[in-house]
């Protein structure tokens, strides 16, 4: 049902929760909960599922999803 | 509420949570009442990006030409023998190219396809998504708790007071190797809210089934059957594949 998204980092995380915003402009927050690695930082790029913060994705592998996700949305409209 | 599209009972509890789907849950609430366009629900329900290549997959194996079926949305949610028309190779090439596929490091999914899993929405919880993969890095929460929620469950309504159920289900579990369900106990979900709910007229004995806190159906005891008969063979496959997912 669900997938995992990417998202932005879009304020400095605070107990446990970050917020950050999808590639469609939609601001949530995330729990920190599962998060592997060092603390995410304003502008990282994050997948999330079901709520939760699961890893780090480097900013060049992020642009290319990012750009597949929205061409493949084009598409489809 | 009138009685909602079978696909918007499942689809819209974890679309409220803001985990999938549209932005706006209302709307799938909208698209699925009486008089609406079947058009509007076509393109919100294609915004599930988990569930829709399933539709479209099960669909197909059967030549129906509606991924919105009710009988292919009951296939995937609840299961049915249509899942027995889905070969094994598009099942596989699904999660080749499922989004999901994308952001997960060096999966080995496709064993459990080949360890028999299905084209069933527990499928998809266990080996697709990456919370059995963090439950056996030894992360117990939250995986176990997501894993549990967003698969669907079954249980039986114990009781009913306001907008919320009290029901007897068998919770999942880890032993340390392999998922299992667990021994039956009471848990609390909700019908309704706001006097809107996906289902009416709930009675305590009901068979019902539940997505995330959500009640979504009532269960006649064939579907009930259907749903333990794929959730086990779900289970089965990511246990024995030995899959790092």
């Amino acid at each position: 049902m669900c997938t995992s998204r990417l998202h932005q980092v879009v304020s400095a995380p605070t107990d446990g929760w970050v917020t950050v915003e999808n590639a469609e402009g939609l601001l949530q927050r995330a729990s920190l909960l599962a998060f592997e690695g060092r603390q995410p930082q304003v502008g990282d790029w994050l997948v999330v599922h079901s709520g939760y913060a699961l890893r780090r994705v480097d900013s060049q592998e992020a642009a290319s999803i990012v750009g597949d996700l929205r061409a493949a949305s084009e598409a489809e409209h | 509420m009138a009685r909602s599209h079978l696909f918007v009972r499942y689809a819209y509890p974890p679309n409220a949570l803001g985990y999938c789907g549209p932005p706006d849950p209302k709307a799938m609430i909208s698209a699925s009442s009486r008089g609406a366009s079947t058009g509007d629900l076509v393109s919100l329900a294609r915004q599930f990006k988990g569930a829709w290549p399933y539709l479209e997959l099960i669909a197909a194996s059967s030549d129906i030409a509606d991924p919105l079926d009710p009988r292919v949305v009951e296939a995937y949610w609840v299961g049915s023998s249509l899942l027995d028309n889905v070969p094994a190779s598009s099942l596989l090439a699904l999660v080749r190219q499922h989004p999901e596929a994308r952001l997960r490091g060096g999966p080995r999914r496709e064993d459990a396809v080949i360890a028999g899993g299905v084209a069933h929405h527990s499928f998809h919880v266990f080996a697709v998504y990456p919370w059995l993969r963090l439950l056996r890095s030894g992360r117990r929460e939250p995986a176990i708790t997501v894993l549990e929620r967003c698969r669907i469950r079954w249980g039986q309504v114990e009781s009913i007071d306001g907008d919320q159920v009290v029901v007897q289900s068998r919770p999942l579990g880890f032993d340390g190797h392999e998922l299992v369900l667990l021994e039956a106990r009471l848990e609390q979900a909700r019908r309704r809210v706001d006097r809107a709910g996906l289902i009416e007229d709930l009675v305590p004995g009901d068979v019902v089934s539940l997505h995330w806190d959500w009640v979504c159906d009532r269960l006649a005891p064939e579907a009930l059957a259907n749903l333990q008969r794929f959730t086990a063979r779900s289970l089965n496959a990511v246990n024995a594949s030995a899959v790092q997912v």
